[in-house]
């Protein structure tokens, strides 16, 4: 149980919830940013006025701002291209990282905080991707921005991974770049593509467009995916946050094949060569489940995180 | 060491027709980009632009610019001036 179930969910996982998947929630935001337009926009504007004059804002750009607790929002009535943002704050840390460290934590903070409000992600297993493609309608696949900018997979069949959810999707011709190459499937197909990519070793994770309205399921890598990146390499929590589960070894039924070494894209798992056994990092494990599915004798469990009291604060 | 990758995009004008330095690197350091971007467009292959988006991850293993056809990368240690941190990593 993430934070996020206790916030969206009532007792279950906030991804099984299917009130996260409703148009409503989608609706909703759209109508209500049009009939507030005109007061709501002044009154906020007003508020943001006086912000700045006591100098409670700490930075401020085109279409959002920063206020002195480290919390990002978007201004009202603004258009914001999530992808593009997403892109420009992860760069920011990058920059940091490199050149100006005093800097790194306030702009770690501030791209975990955009995430968190508009655009995060969760890895989930097999079994819980299958039951997201079940709740919501309609499904269509569509050519991953993250290998096409990073792997120049452009107009490429091999790059059509990731699968778009719900009513966002009804917008698909108006916007030509980002919903590159769909196709809508229905719920089966939908599951045998899934079937595919997870023999494939890809990673299944969870996407939202306004936290918590869940709008994709992508099927991700390392290094191409800036999820995966941006959370293992530079360490910006809010991009990604780990799965429900741990993978708990059984070191009995191990055989030393490293097959589950070669699937692994967090780097959680290494081979112990005097054993001839496999060792996880679990404080590394995000959960996702791929070990498990390749391993020829099952010498895996996932653990739920709850129960792996060491690691149950790790999200 | 921190690298400092130079990319000449006067050479290098159409990177989205050609991509080998893309698809070459091991350390997924590249990234393409929309230089100009309008909404509701689909955007001709011109105006995507190459830039360095993982600058601290380069190895230096100059693949990218031995593929390149153009010879429109240039891959050199960056010049840390004294008492600088160059990297944290």
């Amino acid at each position: 149980m993430c934070h996020f179930c206790t916030q969206h969910a009532d007792g279950g996982k906030w991804f099984e919830a299917a009130q996260n998947y409703a148009a409503k929630m989608y609706q909703f935001k759209k109508k209500a940013a049009k009939a507030k337009e005109a007061e709501y926009i002044e009154k906020k504007k007003a508020e943001l006025q006086k912000m700045r004059e006591k100098g409670a804002l700490i930075e401020e750009g085109e279409g959002w701002y920063m206020d002195d607790r480290g919390e990002f929002y978007v201004k009202p009535g603004a258009a914001l291209d999530l992808d593009i943002m997403v892109t420009d704050l992860v760069q920011e840390v990058i920059e940091a990282k490199a050149l100006n460290l005093d800097e790194l934590p306030m702009l770690k903070k501030k791209a975990k905080s955009f995430m968190d409000k508009y655009h995060t992600g969760q890895v989930v297993t097999y079994e819980e991707a299958q039951q997201m493609l079940e709740i919501t309608w309609p499904i269509g696949l569509m050519e991953c921005i993250c290998r096409r900018e990073r792997r120049g997979m452009y107009n490429d069949p091999m790059a059509h991974t990731c699968f778009s959810l719900g009513v966002g999707l009804y917008k698909w011709e108006r916007w030509p770049e980002t919903f590159r190459g769909i196709t809508f499937l229905s719920v089966e197909e939908a599951k045998e593509r899934l079937a595919y990519f997870n023999k494939k070793g890809c990673v299944h994770t969870l996407w939202t467009f306004y936290t918590p309205y869940i709008g994709g399921l992508c099927n991700c890598e390392y290094p191409t995916c800036l999820g995966i990146r941006g959370r293992v390499d530079y360490g910006i929590d809010g991009i990604l946050y780990k799965g429900e589960y741990v993978i708990v070894p059984i070191p009995d039924r191990c055989t030393g094949c490293a097959e589950c070494v070669k699937f692994c894209q967090f780097g959680a798992m290494s081979m112990s060569r005097s054993r001839n056994k496999v060792t996880v990092n679990m404080q590394k494990c995000f959960g996702c489940g791929q070990c498990l599915v390749h391993c020829p004798n099952t010498a895996f469990k996932l653990l739920e995180r709850e129960k792996a009291l060491g690691v149950r604060d790790h999200w | 060491m921190l690298m400092e990758i130079s990319i000449d995009n006067e050479k290098c004008k159409v990177p989205m027709g050609c991509r080998q330095c893309v698809r070459v690197c091991p350390q997924c350091v590249f990234q393409l980009h929309l230089k100009r971007f309008e909404r509701f467009l689909e955007m001709p292959l011109e105006d995507w632009e190459l830039r360095v988006y993982f600058p601290d991850m380069c190895s230096g293993c100059m693949e990218c610019v031995k593929i390149c056809p153009l010879h429109a990368i240039k891959v050199r240690p960056a010049k840390v001036q004294k008492g600088e941190v160059a990297s944290a990593t």
